[in-house]
């Protein structure tokens, strides 16, 4: 009867398929949260989770704050200079810094380095297994792999989004005292008078959040890769992916919700 | 380990399993009494280690019921001793040792992750158990990835039978070991089942193992059991199937790749 397939059925199939995935993710959140306020606790793991997520990202996120912020530095002077406009670098900085830039290049590189070895450490543990294993030896999977991470994840962002704020500031710095011929008393100055409270609380609450969407998304594709050593790739991959995409739309949520009115 | 057993300790009622529109298992009925031992064959891929894994819960059953000790799985605890993992050890095909974990700490992991012992015992009894299945204290602290296979599968049938249990599952405990390994295994899966009067279901293509190890044989095929009774009667079996099995014969009713 159907000569034609009906044009808007691919559609349908893909909203569909969006809708699933957003309630299989919703469950997931639900039970991981769930299974981390509920004992046994395994502080010991979160503890070496912590150092895993946060004292070895320091290099990179480091790397990227100072670079970040030379940057800024050149690119607002080019721009502020046409309107003799330059005494406003330094709060220009410290504000995009620490409300923006700062948490949204650490999360997205934590993002690459821990959602992408949760995902393929899980998934692995997935195909060969050792899931399974997990819940035959009364451990609950989410109990033992997921909460110990959310909470370093949660625990970890903040401080180095911190770090990452002072260094990119420091970089800035450099480039405005070493070649841009600003005052360094002067800089330093502008930079915290024009720096409020709101702006490193707002960075704070979104690193929090940004630390626990990484650590979700590295899990929750991990749990459920299937298929071997490609399955597991192609988790790590879309771990990144949805990471990173969702640490864009949670941040302009978040500054929507702090600073719009 | 004789078969005068008394109440059906395992029991598997018309489980149904599907992965998209292939049907692995339809209808596997299945009984182990209390003290049983035993085992499976089949060929690759007809279902043997997916038929444990639902029983256990692992995978989840399109249909059937499953009975522990006369229980039914649902209706039992999901946490205390009566939990039916804390009654159960498992050796999982591919061992499915943690690898991120010392050996000693693979096989004392239920007793101090989730139970309640101290590291310190829990490392004396670890030592104990891979005693038993002839490992080490040099191996004890080595890591899974350190270890051969043969190797790896006995640390992950300590790992199984570290907590005592009162059910067992051995998933193809001697394939790709050499004959003297594999006759070590048998003997000690024997031991388990004798010491421990753990109801033991094995599951093997290799009918020597079947035959030392186990007091019970089941065959798989097609979804369902084809044939069950005791192991002497394997050569006088009177199925084609079994038949087929014992003498490794390519031509018969089970063919080696199960039509999909
Ligand atoms: N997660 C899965 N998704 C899809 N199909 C699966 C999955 N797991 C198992 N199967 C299918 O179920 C069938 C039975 O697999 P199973 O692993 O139980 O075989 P087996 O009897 O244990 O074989 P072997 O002796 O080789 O271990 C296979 O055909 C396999 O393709
Ligand atoms: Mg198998």
């Amino acid at each position: 009867m159907r000569a034609w397939p009906n044009p808007l059925a691919p559609i349908g199939r893909v909203v569909l398929e969006f809708l699933a995935a957003t309630g299989r993710v919703a469950l997931f959140t639900a039970e991981s949260v769930l299974a981390a306020v509920r004992p046994p606790y395994f502080l010991r793991l979160a503890v070496r989770q912590f150092l895993e997520i946060g004292y070895y990202s320091l290099p990179i996120v480091g790397l990227t704050a100072i670079f970040t912020g030379m940057v800024l530095a050149l690119q607002s002077y080019t721009g502020f200079s046409r309107f003799a406009a330059e005494s406003a670098i330094p709060s220009v900085l410290v504000v995009s810094l620490t409300r923006e830039l700062g948490p949204v290049l650490t999360a997205l590189m934590v993002a690459g380095r821990v959602s992408a070895s949760i995902a393929a450490e899980t998934g692995t543990m997935r195909v060969t297994e050792q899931l399974d294993a997990l819940v035959t030896l009364s451990a609950n999977p989410l109990q033992y792999l997921v909460a110990p991470r959310l909470l370093a994840g949660v625990l970890a962002l903040p401080p180095l989004v911190l770090i990452a704020d002072v260094i990119g500031t420091m970089g800035g710095f450099l480039i405005s005292v070493g070649k841009l011929g600003f005052e360094p008393g002067i800089f330093l100055n502008r930079c915290l008078e024009s720096l409020q409270t709101l702006d490193v609380v707002s960075g704070l609450v979104k690193a929090a959040v940004f630390g626990f969407l990484i650590v979700l998304m590295g899990s929750y594709h991990g749990f459920h890769s299937e298929g071997g050593a490609r399955g597991v790739g192609r988790a790590t991959t879309n771990a990144v992916m949805s990471a990173s995409a969702l640490i864009l739309v949670a941040n302009y949520l978040i500054t929507e919700a702090f600073f719009s009115r | 380990m004789t078969g005068s057993a008394q109440a059906p300790a395992i029991e598997l009622r018309g489980l149904v399993k599907r992965f998209g529109r292939k049907t692995v298992l339809d209808g596997m009925d299945l009984t182990a009494m209390a003290g049983d031992s035993l085992a499976v064959i089949g060929t690759s891929g007809t279902g043997k280690s997916v038929s444990f894994k639902c029983a256990l819960g692992l995978l989840p059953l399109d249909a059937g019921t499953v009975r522990f000790a006369g229980i039914p799985r649902d209706e039992l605890p999901s946490s205390g001793p009566q939990a039916l993992m804390r009654r159960s050890g498992v050796l999982f095909q591919g061992s499915a040792l943690f690898d991120s974990l010392p050996i000693w700490e693979n096989v004392a992991f239920a007793l101090f992750h989730t139970g309640s012992m101290r590291r310190a015992q829990a490392y004396e009894v670890a030592c104990t158990k891979l005693a038993e299945v002839g490992l080490d204290e040099r191996a004890a602290n080595l890591f899974p990835s350190e270890l051969s296979g043969g190797m790896q599968k006995r640390a992950a049938i300590a790992r199984a039978i570290a907590a005592d249990p009162e059910f067992l599952f051995f998933d193809e405990p001697t394939s790709g070991l050499d004959p003297i390994t594999a006759a070590t295994i048998n003997r000690l899966i024997e031991d388990c089942v004798t010491r421990l009067r753990a109801t033991t279901v094995t599951i093997t293509h290799d009918l020597a193992s079947a035959r030392q190890i186990a007091n019970r044989v089941a065959m798989l095929h097609g979804g369902r059991i084809v044939w069950e009774g005791p192991v002497a009667e394997l050569d006088r079996s009177g199925s084609a199937h079994v038949e087929q099995f014992v003498h490794g014969r390519a031509d018969g009713p089970v063919t080696a790749e199960p039509p999909t």
